[in-house]
């Protein structure tokens, strides 16, 4: 099975939130839900300082947890490209997906009664186009593709010192980070 | 915690002591031959009718968790790897299994194989109920203990409400009786021993595994380390209560106070352990 996943360069990002904001305007998200989220690291002491970037949306788990334990089949893994999408309309808001996913990235949604999340812009991705958090990047420093070649391109790199060990979902994720941000 | 977990609290609490009670009396029922009159009949007919109303009681609390309540139907659609809808299915057939029963009983022609159907059925919707947690993000769920304690808090309502049925019953307490009565006590009472002694070693897992789970045990031994020893407390005075009435004067039926006292000791004990169990659930998260 073919897999898609992001690429995210943490060493360029500035913080600037477009792609959070692209994305809650793309998928009409009210206050405090957001499918992409931007987390800031800081540490250090001075003079020797040191802060980073994290934008995550989904990571189109190969194992996605979401999707085994969703009961009503809502959240499933597209056969064509790997995107962990849902299907709104079967969802119950049981909030199973949101006990499973150690990256806090499914969302309720207080007005549907229902869950959410980054479904890869699946739509869009359909018609040849990319997620609108990748477009929106005025630094470029997303990209979406075929996982593999994104880490035959940028190298292998999740296992980031903030993020859950990947063996629990193995995200499709690659990550430029900073040395601090690494194990 | 509570506001949003209640439906969940109850759902889970019911339903084990629903089934708990259910598989005590299927128990008592098989001594019924040698007990003789049928006696062991007699004595759980109360308590079999009781469970039913309890069961469905719990499926309509469990609505209450949903988003959209009305798609309730839609959450045994993936049978194939979803905990949730192997629950659903598992307490609803121990629902309608308990109806069949329940007829038959009602008859006079009650099945003990039906009832120990009904029973494996119950026992694999506890399992299905505690694999949901167990499968999940959070260290405190995703552990040998949270079966412990499912199937403990099953054990226990199950010892405690059939001893209160049967001592309740108008008939007359045999002495084959009263060595069930006394061998369920004993039952109950390993429930409660298994759960503490693994506590520690709950504990000190947790505190070895991450930080989502450090914080859990940080809840346990810290925050909650009094509601934890007033939790086990209640529940053990609960069950020592009827062992007390059952001693001191095992031919008197006018004891309603004291077993009434018991049974709520026993269930704000069970009530507090998995309020506790829902209050340390830590998920691991980014950062």
């Amino acid at each position: 099975m073919a897999q898609k996943g992001f690429y995210y360069d943490s060493t360029v990002c500035t913080g600037c939130k477009a792609c959070q904001i692209a994305c809650k305007d793309k998928n009409d998200l009210k206050v405090g839900e957001l499918f992409r989220k931007v987390y800031e690291f800081e540490g250090g002491t001075f003079p020797n300082v040191w802060g980073y970037y994290l934008s995550l949306g989904c990571n189109h788990c190969k194992e996605p947890k979401c999707a085994e334990n969703c009961p009503t089949g809502a959240i499933y893994k597209r056969e064509s490209d790997g995107l962990v999408v849902q299907d709104r309309e079967k969802c119950i808001g049981c909030k199973m997906c949101i006990w499973s996913c150690p990256y806090e990235r499914p969302q309720y949604l207080e007005e549907q009664g229902k869950c959410g999340k980054c479904d890869g812009c699946a739509d869009l991705v359909d018609q040849g186009l990319n997620p609108v958090c990748v477009d929106t990047c005025p630094l470029r420093a997303i990209e979406f593709g075929d996982i593999e070649e994104l880490r035959k391109k940028y190298g292998a790199n999740y296992n980031l010192k903030v993020l859950p060990g990947a063996n629990i979902t193995k995200p499709s994720i690659t990550v430029k980070a900073k040395p601090e941000a690494m194990n | 915690m509570f506001a949003e977990e209640w439906p969940l609290l109850t759902f889970t609490l019911l339903s084990q002591f629903g089934v708990g009670a259910y598989i005590f009396f299927v128990i008592v029922r098989a001594f019924n031959k040698k007990l003789g009159n049928n006696l062991a009949i007699n004595v759980t007919k109360r308590g079999i009718m009781m469970v039913g109303p309890v069961i469905a009681l719990a499926l309509v609390f469990s609505l209450f968790h949903l988003g959209t309540p009305f798609g309730a139907y839609r959450s045994i659609l993936n049978l194939d790897s979803s905990w949730l809808s192997r629950e659903i299915i598992f307490t609803s057939a121990f629902f309608a299994l308990w109806i069949v029963s329940f007829y038959l009983d009602r008859k006079g022609t009650w099945n003990q194989i039906v009832g120990w159907v009904t029973s494996v059925v119950g026992l694999g919707a506890v399992f299905c109920m505690a694999s949901i947690y167990a499968s999940s993000i959070k260290p405190a769920w995703t552990d040998v203990n949270t079966y412990l304690a499912f199937y403990g808090t099953t054990i226990l309502f199950g010892a405690v409400t059939s001893m209160i049925f049967i001592l309740m019953s108008k008939e007359e307490k045999t002495e084959g009786l009263t060595s069930i009565i006394k061998g369920i006590g004993l039952v109950g009472l390993g429930a409660m021993i298994v759960q503490l002694v693994y506590l520690p070693i709950y504990v000190s897992g947790l505190s070895v595994s991450g930080q989502a789970g450090l914080k859990s045990a940080a809840l346990l031994t810290e925050t909650y380390a009094f509601s934890t020893v007033i939790r086990w407390a209640l529940s053990f005075v609960g069950l020592a209560i009827i062992g007390w009435v059952f001693y001191r004067n095992n031919k008197s039926q006018s004891q309603m106070k004291f077993y009434l006292a018991a049974l709520t000791l026993v269930l704000v004990g069970e009530f507090l352990g998995r309020y506790i169990f829902y209050a340390t659930g830590v998920s691991i998260i980014v950062g």
